[in-house]
């Protein structure tokens, strides 16, 4: 399959102002450097769906504006469909869609039905193509009477099913997803990350999204790039992170016994009430097999489960090995 | 080009429906309007009039000139904020540059208000002073022409005041400026034949603001409209020079752009 995708040892640094006295900050100003991004190289293929993870300030959202034609990066290369972003922002415009969470595409005191038909003529859509398109994204995003409403007027979980009609409006080949789902309730997160999956599997368009929502990477994205301090920490397919970078299980025992001892290397207790008891294993030290023996051996059990930790924690635990290689 | 067609478009049905806004600009032109009108009329009076220039040529002349700062949008102000709030890194990544989808907004919202101003706007000044000019009514249409050109220049500058934010943060003062600037070489309260010989002959030749103002007000001034087609043939040029330095530092304004978090 071909790269859609191809970004090699990028490096965008920041200029900020030191702070300093009137004088000298007029006459002689300080700036210290920030390098947000720095090195980093990787390449989607076409249809891929890839999730861009890391803490705030890690260099996420500056790697997106690179890739989508908005910032110039200091130095390295990137090539999306055969075009750099930053020199053929008008042609590249034509290749992808975004959707910013925290801005608007939309005409605010226009409904958004009059946005997509400028941004149609924007792109330059044949009329019947636009209308047919416009129509099936509408239908797919059940928002018929959204498009209608004046943007002003929408909740926010609206607005962003609007911003990603507008997106993919054109049918772009990659659709730059930024922190798509923030601030959106549970509901909404859900209905945004099964439309977004649903275009792209439709489509065959290719995804990069950045997000803090560990559940946006695991319901859209097939592979996570998780980046910290400008540097790629990990690049894994999304079902390899729980292996790759955690050990750890939780197992949740109901017991006929009110409580019992389980005092084992590895072993740790993350809850306990009578007759239940919820336990962290670091199975490099025990196994979950050896734990539920010992544990059998003490009481009846009335349920066992074991689970994998939250992908938060995953996560967590990937900052905290990416931060140690940094230092 | 059509696309930029239908950004004027949307922009002109924007404009319209803020009613609020216009009527408001639109009063305070009609005081300014009055303003000015009275003071010249003081000054008649007063006999420190120019002699050769009536006193209905000079009403309209003050007029049409304040009518000009109205008839376009506060462009500089939407860009200045467009660079401060981060959103001009937003538009560099659709299919149309910025820089003329933004001027060809502000040319949208321009139509709106020649709608008014030149219907409206020009039937009160005419109540108010109670006639034509001298050169009659074909002479106030060509100077509404060559307003609307230097309203494209002006939009020009106001493109370039607002895109200045990206050096010095803050695109007021130097809109303020160039406002000044307007004001004192323009020609807006003061006709250019009436400014002291060095300034008025040489000086204000070199500059684009006295084309934008001066010169096509003193079409009701000079007694015949001759100058019409090398006025305009002077603004077309500080169009052209105008938007090909806009593009220019648009070109520059594009490695600044900066846009942290997220």
């Amino acid at each position: 399959m071909k790269s859609s995708i191809l970004v090699e040892n990028l490096v965008k640094t920041f200029k900020i102002r030191r702070k300093a006295g009137l004088l000298k900050s007029l006459f002689a100003p300080e700036y210290e450097t920030l390098r947000a991004v720095d090195g980093i190289s990787f390449a989607l293929k076409e249809g891929e769906r890839v999730a861009f993870v890391g803490p705030n300030g890690a260099g996420k959202s500056t790697t997106i504006k690179i890739l989508s034609g908005i910032l110039y990066p200091d130095s390295g290369s990137v090539e999306i469909g055969g075009l750099v972003p930053w020199k053929d922002r008008q042609k590249l415009a034509y290749k992808i869609g975004t959707v910013f969470g925290q801005r608007s595409q939309l005409w605010y005191h226009l409904p958004a039905r009059d946005t997509f038909e400028l941004l149609s003529y924007a792109y330059e859509m044949d009329r019947d193509d636009f209308k047919k398109r416009s129509d099936e994204l509408i239908d797919a995003f059940s928002a018929g009477a959204i498009v209608e409403k004046p943007v002003r007027q929408l909740s926010l979980g609206e607005r962003m099913r609007c911003e990603i009609i507008a997106s993919l409006l054109h049918r772009p080949k990659i659709l730059f997803l930024d922190e798509p789902t923030v601030g959106l309730d549970v509901v909404s997160k859900g209905i945004i990350r099964d439309l977004v999956k649903r275009a792209s599997e439709e489509d065959g368009t290719t995804v990069l999204l950045t997000s803090h929502d560990t559940g946006d990477m695991e319901r859209v994205c097939d592979r996570v790039i998780v980046i910290d301090y400008g540097h790629m920490v990990t690049d894994k397919p999304v079902r390899d992170l729980r292996s790759g970078f955690i050990r750890d299980k939780i197992v949740t025992l109901a017991m006929k016994e009110e409580s019992i001892d389980l005092s084992l290397m590895g072993v740790k207790i993350v809850e306990h009430q009578p007759h239940q008891v919820k336990l962290s294993i670091d199975t490099a030290h025990t196994s979950v097999e050896f734990l539920l023996q010992h544990a059998m051996q003490k009481s009846a059990m009335i349920d066992i489960t074991v689970e994998d930790p939250p992908m938060e924690e995953i996560i967590k635990a990937i900052y905290a090995n990416g931060a140690k290689a940094a230092c | 080009m059509l696309k930029y067609f239908h950004f004027a478009r949307i922009a002109f049905g924007d404009h319209m429906s803020n009613r609020l806004r216009m009527f408001t600009r639109f009063l305070i032109y009609l005081v300014l309007l009055w303003v000015m009108v009275e003071m010249w009329r003081v000054i008649y009076h007063s006999g420190h009039a120019p002699h050769d220039i009536p006193f209905v040529d000079m009403a309209w002349y003050m007029g049409i000139a304040q009518m000009m700062f109205f008839l376009s949008p506060r462009l500089f102000v939407i860009i200045d904020d467009d660079v401060r709030s981060g959103n001009l890194g937003y538009f560099l990544n659709r299919p149309i540059p910025y820089l003329w989808m933004r001027f060809t907004e502000g040319g949208g919202a321009l139509c709106g208000n020649v709608l008014i101003y030149y219907s409206a706007g020009t039937l009160l000044a005419y109540l108010y002073i109670g006639e034509l000019p001298s050169n009659g009514w074909g002479a106030l249409v060509l100077v509404m022409v060559l307003i609307f050109v230097a309203s494209l220049i002006h939009l020009l500058f106001q493109v370039i005041s607002g895109l200045s934010a990206l050096w010095t943060n803050d695109a007021i003062f130097i809109y303020h400026s160039y406002q000044k600037m307007f004001l004192l070489l323009g020609g807006i309260y003061v006709p250019i034949s009436l400014y002291p010989d060095f300034m008025g002959g040489t000086f204000l030749k070199f500059l684009p603001f006295a084309a934008m103002v001066g010169d096509p007000c003193s079409l009701f001034l000079s007694g015949h409209t001759d100058g019409f087609w090398s006025i305009l043939a002077l603004q077309i040029f500080w169009l052209i020079a105008v938007g090909a330095g806009a593009w220019a530092m648009f070109g520059r304004a594009l490695r600044k752009v900066e846009i942290n978090g997220g």
